[in-house]
């Protein structure tokens, strides 16, 4: 490529200027996606020769937009022929072996999930009734268990695991339909059995999600002895406590769930995140955030993966910070210009109050922030203390003395 | 307009046609003053306007609008705060002032006001958020920048080029206004280059996404107009009496030039694409 000469180079930097206006986001962006007329493209052009500010924008957006959004290479493509002799005479035989390997794949399938269909059905009728109705795995004395099904549990239990850790976004995303609809079919009380016998042989996660929410009827040994050295199921009555407060309930499945497999453990965790989310209230048409409830937000919080991160932080010149590492402190922007004097963090689970009744609380650790008006908007007075004893039940203390109670995560708050 | 809005999910959203049709008189109005009805309905027809309906029902402060709204955007905004800064941090910094803005923040108990309001439906709704996001960047950096002290400054070492003005040198009072001539018949797109590419230091391949052809056609472009700048200055040069010799003695060999190239080549020696600075962080 030639240079330019220096002097020209000279002059084009000197036309360079810091303007006062600037196009804005709507009109770059219709730049950016060709959505312009020829007209305000080149006006646009000539301003972005002259601001480096804007091209900078541009520069940074451009380098966000799909790598192949620009015009193929204009080089002259080589013209083949698809249907010569050369390609058809190795096409035939490929075809051919993936034709055989699909059917001999399908067919071996097949014949794995009817044989373990028959081996959980039979396990389910070797079961003694007491077996079904004990609390939790402690209690129970070990039974020898039939060697095929404590094959099958492992079997099981390995499939999922190596699913649920290759492919979270696609297992919780699987997931959490089929507990809204188990949390809706009554057809879900049904033994194991009937609910894995439809679902012909594909054996993804989604034969596990079955065979774990109705472990506890047909709960293979290998399963318990694994549930045994699982941590206690505390996250799990805890998500349990709060659909029942709810409207969502996601374990409606009569089968009193149990089993803490590493699966499992994960398809709490995230039940809590579920739930706790579905009580985040929405924005008013002011911005501002009402205390109800707002069940329908529960949705769009399914598909949102929350990252499981340390986070400390602290109140400092009326911000609150937060940190990932202890060592930087980043200040928490609010919806509103805030004085923050206090907070209590339990969890993903923060509230953060300050001067003139300001009442934030957020569900995820302090990515997003409701605001929460305790009495009535004109009757504000400055926040001094915030207690929660667990995401639930919590005391907030005003300046004059006055506590809000909250026994159902904020939902509600009474006065004394 | 009924067909635009009956596209829409606005009844979903509680956005009556008559804001619908006040919406988009109030866009045409201000996009396309002078437009002709035929003018103005193709223009109205490549408005996107389902997503038009999302922000302003967003703006109406609509429940369900918002939950459509984060379901789609939500991760999306995080992602390119991220990709924007290179900075976990920092990214959740930018997309939560985002996020504020969209909300509508007002300042001193001024009207709340969401920026969703500005977009009009020109482009898409991600593209649109992809621009704030990149505003609100540079934005910031440049706000901050006046608190980093000289010294701070000189060891970073960063400048944009395009911001450091050269001081002007020739030879001849004659090149100055020959060259500022030829520039200024450039086309506007020529000109974007050579700025690009000269004084910002971005590769083919980056201008390339933003004129959305492929790196060989930009440098092509890039070569022909150098070519014809060239070409442009001589001939003015030449017509304001210098030989054609002179003329390029003037333009390739001037001495003050070396002076120049020097302190510039000592300047930009630190020089470091914008993205690539906050990369070394």
């Amino acid at each position: 490529m030639t240079g330019l000469p220096q002097s020209a180079r000279n002059r084009l930097a000197a036309q360079q200027q810091a303007a006062s206006a600037h196009p804005d986001a709507d009109l770059l962006n219709a730049f950016m996606e060709d959505a312009l007329t020829a007209r305000e493209r080149s006006s646009v052009l000539d301003h972005l020769a002259r601001c480096p500010t804007c091209r900078e924008v541009v520069a940074i957006s451009g380098s966000l937009t799909e790598k192949d959004n620009f015009a193929p290479a204009p080089t002259a493509p080589e013209r083949r022929r698809l249907w010569n002799w050369g390609t058809l005479r190795w096409a035939a035989p490929a075809v051919a072996v993936v034709v055989i390997g699909a059917a001999v794949l399908l067919r071996v399938g097949t014949g794995n999930v009817e044989r373990r269909t028959t081996t959980v059905h039979e396990e389910v009728k070797q079961q003694p009734p007491a077996l079904e109705e004990s609390g939790t795995p402690q209690d129970e004395p070990e039974k020898p268990v039939p060697q095929s099904a404590k094959k099958e549990g492992t079997l099981t239990d390995e499939r999922v695991q190596t699913k649920a850790k290759s492919d979270n976004r696609d297992y919780d995303a699987f997931a959490q339909p089929r507990e809204s609809e188990l949390a809706k079919d009554p057809r879900s009380n049904k033994p194991a059995t009937d609910q894995i016998a439809p679902m012909g042989g594909a054996l993804t996660s989604q034969s596990k999600v079955f065979v774990d929410k109705v472990a506890p009827s047909a709960k293979p040994a290998e399963a318990r002895a694994e549930s045994v050295a699982a941590p206690p199921p505390q996250p799990a009555r805890q998500a349990q406590e709060l659909s029942s407060t709810d409207t969502i309930q996601l374990d409606s499945a009569a089968s009193p769930v149990t089993t803490e497999t590493v699966a499992d453990s994960k398809e709490t965790d995230r039940r809590k995140s579920v739930v706790a989310r579905a009580a985040a209230p929405s924005p008013r048409s002011d911005g501002t955030f009402p205390a109800g409830n707002a069940s329908n937000t529960y949705r769009y919080e399914q598909s949102i993966s929350i990252p499981k991160v340390a986070v400390g932080w602290r109140v400092s010149q009326g911000r609150l910070m937060k940190t990932y590492d202890r060592i930087a402190w980043n200040n928490v922007v609010f919806p509103e210009a805030s004085e923050i004097t206090t907070y209590s963090a339990i969890g993903p689970h923060v509230w953060a109050g300050g001067k003139k009744g300001q009442l934030y609380h957020s569900i995820d650790s302090g990515e997003t922030w409701s605001r929460v008006v305790l009495g009535t908007p004109t009757s504000q007075e400055d926040i001094r203390g915030i207690e929660f004893k667990d995401i639930n039940s919590g005391t907030i203390t005003t300046a004059t003395g006055t506590t809000w109670n909250t026994t159902d995560a904020g939902r509600t708050w009474s006065r004394n | 307009m009924r067909e635009l809005y009956d596209r829409t999910e606005g009844p979903a959203f509680a956005y009556a046609f008559e804001e619908f049709q006040s919406a988009l008189l109030e866009i045409a109005g201000k996009q396309r003053p002078d437009a002709g009805q035929a003018e103005l309905f193709e223009f109205l027809s490549k408005l996107k306007v389902e997503e038009l309906v999302l922000a302003r029902a967003c703006v109406a402060g609509n429940e369900k609008a918002w939950e459509i709204f984060l379901t789609r955007f939500r991760a999306k905004i995080y992602e390119i705060a991220l990709a924007i800064t290179r900075n976990d941090a920092a990214g959740r910094e930018l997309a939560d002032s985002v996020y504020a803005e969209l909300y509508g923040v007002s300042a001193q108990g001024h009207e709340r006001v969401s920026k969703l309001l500005y977009y009009s439906g020109r482009g898409s709704l991600e593209g649109w958020l992809r621009t704030v996001l990149a505003q609100d960047f540079v934005d910031n950096y440049r706000r901050a920048k006046p608190n980093v002290s000289l010294e701070e400054e000189q060891e970073r070492g960063f400048e944009p080029a395009a911001l450091t003005a050269a001081p002007e040198a020739s030879p001849d009072s004659r090149l100055v206004p020959a060259i500022d001539t030829s520039l200024a018949q450039l086309a506007p797109e020529d000109r974007f280059l050579l700025s690009a590419y000269f004084l910002d230091g971005r590769t083919l391949a980056e201008i390339g996404r933003v004129l959305k052809v492929h790196e060989s056609t930009v440098s092509r472009k890039l070569d022909r107009t150098i070519a014809q700048l060239r070409k442009s200055i001589l001939r003015a040069l030449v017509e304001a009496g210098m030989s054609k010799r002179q003329a390029e003695e003037a333009l390739e060999a001037d001495v003050r030039d070396l002076a120049v190239d020097l302190r510039t080549s000592l300047q930009e020696s630190n020089v470091k694409p914008f993205l690539w600075e906050k990369e070394e962080r």
